[in-house]
């Protein structure tokens, strides 16, 4: 469902589509944002430790399919409540989108009180909302201290993947995290490859090249945008490919650092425990840095548009 | 001593000069702000070819038109802006039935663009205003829905939609072609010939145009009712549209994909394109609500008689404007433009022959208001019947003899004439046949081709009027460039109008001389269909190429690879007789087809080796040769091998070798490493055999081969360049910094008849690399030049699409461009000039030990098959070596025993990783060094004999008495150093790393250039001193011509650092220095500042300056007979030494210069002499020839006149 405002506002933009539309007599079904999921159950290998499961979600768009996963160990039942659902940071949900280095394998972690909530606990359910317009995929936990909702929301004819973060404590939280794990223009350093990594928030930007020591940047609340990407070829000369991109809300009021080393970047986002709502969108470009660039500014400003607007979940 | 020639800055009082900026000078930018190699989006109208100005320019103004079609046929929306007044806007999808595709492999997939991208394009372009949308052959449905609504939403409001072929007429489709049918079929079709068009023939009116509305808007579905193939695959195996046209219909397919009838001839119709081209924009007019209520009327009968001369009326229905017209042939020849008096045309007589009368009725302005053509058939009761060659394998010199066959005998008064022309429009000779009841012959020249493709036309006459024309095409052998450097292209060749002219202007702009891969029987011959004739399909695309005056290289075959077969035994051996013979069944049919065009070279397939098993072959006939080999050449006999091998062989028929792993495990290699030397001999002569039945099938000194290089990293590959260099005339390997290409370039044999080569390409060397790049395509071709190899192999061009140096306009991308800037200069007579001196070498020779190379796979550390650590240490001391500022050449085992190294004056011998060493090669080393030669070697050599035995002790112990790194032992007047493995390690793996590593290399030739001054006394000849600190290593290849030392500087540029460094180039001596590719004087100097960058520098060090280029000719030429033209150099200095290099062109009376008259010649002594083969119909007047220098850039002129009169 899309509220009021958000009509208003996708008047001239992506979401107002209905579900036919007849000109002359000729009646066009408009394209269904199709989620093709495919999972995968791996029984325990040993007796006594959770089954694994892995989910892949394909989200068909006028853009092409538009891609999630998530892998975990089904971990939630009592006795089996020691082991975590991760064991290693190669494990969890990914968001890859149209590109793939929002990792593909883990992108987000949501921590509550400093607990990894993504690496500890499997989600308890995962559901899925097709729309013509918007398709929606929401990764639900419920656990003692809180609820915690992670809804994905595709959009047609957008490039980013919208992301929200629902928090309702069941005790008093302290603090909400969120790390968000990239490797801006790819997997080559595991090869050998030189690499220079670079994160521009605003006028800033901070850069580690193959051998340099891992560097933090620390974020302001009024971050409205984070920029990765690695200039290594094109300091060769040639074109640096596979930048991404993070748009956050100034409303609200992320803080916390960026650390960034010669190979994967890390984003962790802290709020105060109130926070409820977090909203995300993550974009990942195949191109050339300097056009996927030129393309992100020209697209910044309706992706805050749409998450402030978006609605993740239907009532 | 620390020498450190490269990072001293000599500040001495030298005039130095500077070096002119030259830089490559392309744009890098696109149209929709991609980057500058992407072709997506590229759709200008820069390139112009052949056309009929329809509709251009167009009463009423351009048509604003959003033209949707796939990628690569979208040269067809040029074509119709060529014909039609239209202001377009272009979308392009990957092909008919998808978007966009995806490749895992970046080679592909840089040259693809994003979904997102292509959606973006689809919805910017529909927000803008049309009065026409031209959908070409997609398929509606992968329209996305937003899209579709849109595109009808705007055809409801009034603009048009001409739907070109759509592939399935959908739910959609079915109510907007359908629900208001319209009667513009008629208006459309009104003054089209399309019953004279050989796609339309057999076309039904009804489906041919159909035209109806849609809300406000006109809508046309042209249906050419041909048959359809759908693209197949996804991802890297995709293929784009087969017949390249979108808006037009296919011209008649020869692909084994594509059944098309086998009666309907593959023929250019560039003639009938042109009417194709009419209809679309027609029907484009029509949509637009732009076609006038005008009708042209005429009383041209649809039959005249030949040689009649007739007034024809021609009258505008509807209007009182202004007509003109023109007389064409079927082939779209323009014939004539009748004169007009009122509405009376004057008709000249017409030889028999179909014919289009185009009339056009224009405005004041000149603007076209409406156009029609008629067919109509000029007739005579005579004609040539069959015209047949008597020999098809024509070569400069000979005589073109044909039979000629007519309807009827020659009557009282008529006469025929034979004439031989070629393809650039010479009329070469001519010849008036006698009779002799109906048939006759003639004999035409002799040859003296400057074209592959020729005509015979016999003309029958009455009286001076011709009655009836006959055209006979076919090719001459012409061996261009045989003695030159040529540039080779893969690229497929479709039949249709945008690969034709990709041909065409490959040959005529982008500086190609041959086009790879045209296909062998044996590639096609394996699916026999009634539809398909293999030899039709090879013979329209080798006729294809020659009308572009493009040599072939037929990709006939591809062998070796045996994989890894159980028991170790091919049943694809290279050795079985009865396979080669089955291989001469094709080869020979190849040779047939493929040998009247006069391949330039035949490869007979890419990457080709023997195996990657260590093992293989044991087929009984390869372990025949094994013993043959064992027997004739390795063992005196077989008690020596025996002894040898721990043995006791009873005969040389049982004689049988071991595996690899035996080999490894007993430590006794002998019995496998021999039967490797074996695998190296069946490899060479099997290409020598299957090159032979096309050598003796019809193309007597073909050229053949592989292409791609076979590796030196695996024992059994197949690699002796050596053995190889003497059986195939392709020297060839990729281009990434593999020592290939430098091993072959060694052994290239005296007789001038190979090929030598690399490839490189669209692909770009490597992922981490990229797309190619200009810096990349500029550096390839004179880094070939400067490694004496005279060919460049591009790949790919596609036809053009999915990959090519083109975008789909047909110009030329950013790094094409550089491509071609860089063989422009090269085949411009420098390339032929380096090519003819004698590479210097510094007297420093590497070993080439195919036996050590095949011995050092049991060495390796992890228990695998690779000799990497060979090719590693070889390139360790070639690449240290250049980087030093030196030069070398390999030298062979077999050179060795036979003495080149006292005979050749080689001062240092490199041995690295040389473990296997005959007893042979270790006496004539050790004489060698007693003589005063000094031996380096990586590690203790000869500690096995040549066929992996091992010694007792190591053979060249009297000059490596032990392993120790940095023991010098001192023999007679030489000496032997032990360098050890440490001082390069690793220095070739950086070398071509790709990445801008060179600063690891950490100066460590540095450490070469010492330990050659301290042992040898060698220093390099020419040294580069940077003036603004580190710079990368520049190799530098020097060239004796003969007094005149011509030097190439090159960096790599897999050291990927392309920036600009101000250097000082110290020279040898003073010299009149010139930089030879900006022809331009730097002086009489031993030193000059360059800013040293990616591109290639080279300089001729002259012991004298050039004062002038004197050209002498006669004052007046004859037509039809040759010019004779005598060159002279002359100096300021008196005696002209060197050898110098030519290039000839010859301007006509109107200035433009006749490009087939070009020539590079050598003139050694700065003289040269050579003719001109002039035309029977060159233009009477002044011509100009122009003679350039090529080293100092100075050019001659002669001008001399062709008079009126002139024989015939």
């Amino acid at each position: 469902m899309i509220t009021a405002a958000l009509g208003l506002l996708l008047a001239a933009g992506p979401l107002d589509v209905p579900p036919i539309r007849v000109i002359e007599g000729v009646r066009i079904d408009s394209l269904k944002l199709a989620v093709q999921r495919k999972t995968k159950n791996t029984p325990p290998k040993k007796p006594g430790l959770p089954s694994f499961s892995e989910d892949q979600f394909s989200v068909a768009t006028d853009y092409g399919p538009f891609k999630l996963k998530y892998t975990r160990f089904l971990n939630r039942s009592a006795d089996l409540n020691r082991h975590p659902a991760c064991i290693t940071s190669d494990y969890g949900l990914g968001i890859s989108g149209f590109g793939s280095n929002w990792y593909r394998s883990n992108t987000i972690r949501v921590l509550l009180d400093d607990e990894d909530i993504v690496a500890r606990y499997a989600a308890d359910s995962i559901d899925v909302n097709e729309g013509h317009d918007v398709t929606r995929i929401r990764f639900l936990w419920k656990l003692p201290k809180a609820e915690l909702a992670i809804h994905v929301a595709v959009v047609n004819r957008r490039s980013e993947g919208f992301v929200q973060i629902l928090v309702r404590p069941k005790t008093d939280l302290k603090s909400v995290g969120i790390n968000l794990m990239c490797y801006p223009g790819g997997y080559g350093p595991a090869y050998g490859h030189l690499s220079r990594r670079v994160v521009r928030v605003g006028k800033e930007s901070v850069s580690v090249a193959t051998g340099q020591a891992n560097r933090k940047l620390p974020l302001k609340p009024s971050l409205e945008w984070l920029w990765y990407a690695d200039q290594e070829r094109a300091d060769r000369g040639h074109y640096s490919t596979g930048s991404v991109a993070l748009v956050i809300l100034p409303e609200d009021r992320a803080e916390g650092k960026v650390s960034v080393s010669s190979y994967g970047i890390m984003t962790a986002l802290r709020y105060p425990g109130t926070q409820s709502r977090i909203r995300l969108a993550l974009a990942a470009h195949l191109g050339p840095n300097q056009r996927a660039r030129r393309e992100f500014e020209r697209s910044r400003q309706t992706a805050t548009r749409i998450l402030k607007t978006l609605t993740f979940w239907p009532e | 001593m620390r020498l450190s020639f490269y990072w001293i800055v000599v500040s001495a009082g030298v005039a130095l000069a500077q070096s002119p900026p030259r830089d490559v000078d392309i744009e890098r930018s696109h149209p929709l702000g991609l980057e500058y190699y992407q072709p997506y989006g590229m759709v200008r109208t820069d390139y112009e070819t052949p056309h009929v100005k329809w509709g251009k320019p167009l009463a009423g103004g351009p048509i604003l038109t959003l033209v949707m079609a796939p990628q690569w046929t979208h040269r067809e929306t040029v074509e119709l802006a060529q014909r039609l007044d239209i202001r377009f806007t272009p979308w392009m999808c990957f092909n008919t039935e998808l978007l966009t595709t995806g490749g895992t492999d970046p080679a592909f997939s840089s040259y693809l663009v994003s979904q997102q991208l292509v959606c973006k394009t689809l919805g910017d372009a529909l927000e803008q205003d049309y009065d026409v949308i031209v959908v070409g052959k997609i398929r509606w449905s992968i329209l996305p829905p937003r899209d579709r609504f849109e595109l009808l939403k705007k055809v409801s409001r009034g603009a048009g939609l001409v739907y070109v072929c759509p592939p399935e007429i959908d739910p959609e489709l079915e109510i907007v072609f359908g629900k208001h049918p319209a009667d513009g079929d008629r208006e459309i079709l009104r003054g089209m010939p399309w019953k004279h068009l050989p796609r339309f023939r057999s076309a039904n009116r009804e489906k041919l145009v159909r035209t109806s509305k849609f809300g406000k808007g006109r809508v046309v579905v042209l249906d050419y009712q041909q048959p359809r193939f759908k693209p197949k695959g996804r991802g890297l195996s995709v293929m784009i549209d087969p017949g390249m046209h979108s808006l037009t219909p296919n011209w008649a397919q020869v692909s084994q994909d594509v059944k098309w009838p086998r009666e309907d001839e593959p023929a250019l119709e560039l003639g009938p394109y042109e009417y194709y081209q009419s209809l679309v924009a027609r029907a484009v007019r029509w949509a637009a609500g732009r076609l006038p209520e005008i009708k042209f009327s005429t009383d041209l009968p649809a039959q005249i008689a030949a040689g009649q001369e007739l007034d024809i009326s021609i009258t505008a229905e509807g209007t009182d404007a202004k007509i003109n017209t023109t007389i064409r042939r079927s082939d779209g020849g323009v014939v004539f433009h009748p004169p007009g008096k009122g509405s009376t045309f004057h008709f000249s007589a017409l030889p028999a022959g179909h014919y289009f009368l185009d009339m056009w009725a224009r405005d004041a302005a000149g603007k076209v208001l409406e156009w029609g053509s008629q067919a109509f058939e000029v007739i005579f009761d005579n004609s040539v019947m069959k015209a047949e060659l008597l020999d098809r394998f024509l070569d400069a010199g000979d005589f073109v003899k044909a039979k000629v066959e007519l309807a009827r005998p020659l009557a009282e008064g008529e006469g025929i004439t034979a004439e031989l022309w070629d393809i650039h429009g010479r009329l070469i000779a001519t010849q008036k046949l006698m009779a002799e009841g109906k048939s006759t012959e003639t004999s035409l020249g002799p040859l003296v081709p400057l074209h592959i493709m020729h005509e015979l036309r016999v003309i029958l006459s009455r009286g001076d009027t011709s009655m009836s024309l006959h055209r006979l095409r076919f090719p001459v052998r012409t061996r261009f460039r045989r003695d030159d450097f040529a540039s080779i292209i893969w690229g497929t060749h479709d039949n249709s109008l945008p690969t034709f002219y990709m041909l065409k202007k490959l040959r005529e702009v982008d500086q190609a001389d041959v086009i790879d891969t045209l296909p062998g029987h044996a590639w096609r011959s394996n699916k026999p269909s009634e539809t398909y004739s293999p030899e039709v399909e090879m013979d329209i695309r080798a006729r294809n190429c020659g009308l572009a005056n493009l040599m072939i290289c037929p990709y006939n075959s591809r062998f070796g690879v045996l994989g890894n077969p159980k028991n170790h035994i091919s049943d694809r051996s290279m050795a079985n007789a009865k396979r080669i013979e089955d291989i001469g069944r094709h080869f020979r049919i190849d040779a047939q087809v493929y040998g009247p065009y006069g391949p330039f070279v035949w490869t007979h397939g890419d990457e080709s080796h023997y195996s990657e098993s260590p093992d293989v072959d044991w087929h009984p006939a390869a372990l025949a040769r094994f013993r043959r080999l064992l027997k004739e050449k390795l063992y005196p006999n077989l008690d020596a091998l025996n002894r040898e091998w721990s043995t006791q062989y009873k005969t040389w028929d049982a004689v049988m070798p071991s595996t690899y792993a035996d080999a490894r495990e007993t430590g006794n290699f002998a019995p496998w490493l021999t039967h490797k030397l074996s695998s190296n001999v069946i490899y060479s002569e099997f290409y020598k055999q299957v090159g032979d039945f096309l050598r003796e099938g019809g193309d007597a000194g073909a050229r053949t081969g592989f292409d791609g290089g076979c590796g030196l990293n695996k024992p059994n590959l197949g690699s002796d360049w050596w053995i190889l260099a003497k059986h195939v005339q392709i020297l060839h390997s990729y281009h990434g910094e593999h020592m290939q290409s430098e091993v072959f370039r060694s052994f290239v044999p005296a007789d001038g008849n190979t090929v030598r080569g690399m490839w490189y390409g669209t692909y770009g060397p490597h992922w981490s690399i990229g797309p190619n790049t200009i810096e990349y395509c500029h550096y390839h071709p004179w880094y070939s030049l400067f490694h004496h190899m005279n060919t460049t192999w591009f790949w790919t061009m596609g036809s053009p699409g999915p990959m090519s140096g083109y975008a789909p306009d047909l110009t030329s991308l950013g790094f094409m461009k550089s491509r071609t800037q860089a063989l422009k200069e090269i085949r411009n007579g420098i390339g032929k000039l380096i090519l003819s001196c004698p590479r210097e070498d510094d007297a420093i020779a590497i070993h080439f030990s195919e036996s050590s190379r095949i011995a050092d796979s049991l060495y390796a550390e992890k228990t695998n098959d690779w000799s990497n650590a060979y090719v590693s240490s070889i390139g360790n001391v070639a690449r240290s070596l250049e980087d030093a500022g030196f030069q070398y050449r390999f030298i062979s085992y077999k050179e060795i025993e036979d003495g080149a190294l006292t005979r050749r004056g080689v001062r240092v011998f490199f041995m690295p990783r040389s473990r296997a060493v005959s007893n042979r090669e270790v006496e004539q080393i050790i004489k060698f060094v007693r003589q005063g030669g000094v031996v380096f070697a990586d590690l203790l050599p000869a500690t096995l004999t040549h066929t992996g035995a091992k010694r007792s002790k190591p053979g060249l112990t009297e000059i490596f008495p032990d392993d120790k790194p940095g023991q010098v032992t001192r023999l007679g007047k030489g000496r032997a150093v032990l360098m050890g493995e440490e001082m390069l390690r690793g220095y070739f793996r950086t070398h071509r790393s790709q990445e801008k590593k060179w600063p690891a290399l950490e100066k460590r030739w540095e450490k070469m250039a010492e330990l050659l001054v301290e042992h040898a006394g060698l220093k390099p000849s020419v040294r580069i001193e940077s003036l603004e600190g580190d710079m990368p290593p520049t190799e530098i290849a020097r060239f004796d011509a003969g007094g005149i030392e011509f030097v190439g500087f090159i960096r790599s540029y897999f050291m990927s650092d392309h920036r600009a460094w101000q250097s000082r180039i110290r020279l040898p001596r003073k010299a009149h220095v010139y930089d030879v590719r900006a022809g331009k004087y730097l002086g009489f100097t031993d030193a000059i500042a360059r800013r040293l960058d990616y591109q290639a520098e080279l300089l001729a060090l002259s012991p004298y300056r050039v004062k002038a280029v004197d050209v002498t000719t006669p004052d007046t030429a004859v037509r039809g007979k040759p010019l004779q033209i005598e060159v002279s150099i002359s100096s300021d200095e008196g005696a002209v030494t060197g050898k110098h290099g030519l290039r000839i062109t010859l301007a006509d009376p109107f200035g433009e210069e006749l490009r087939w008259y070009e020539q590079n010649l050598l003139a050694p002594h700065g003289r040269a002499r050579t003719t001109l083969p002039l035309a029977l119909d060159e233009s009477t007047g002044t011509y100009e020839l122009r003679v350039k220098d090529c080293m100092s850039g100075q050019v001659g002129k002669r001008r001399f006149t062709i008079a009126d009169g002139a024989i015939r």
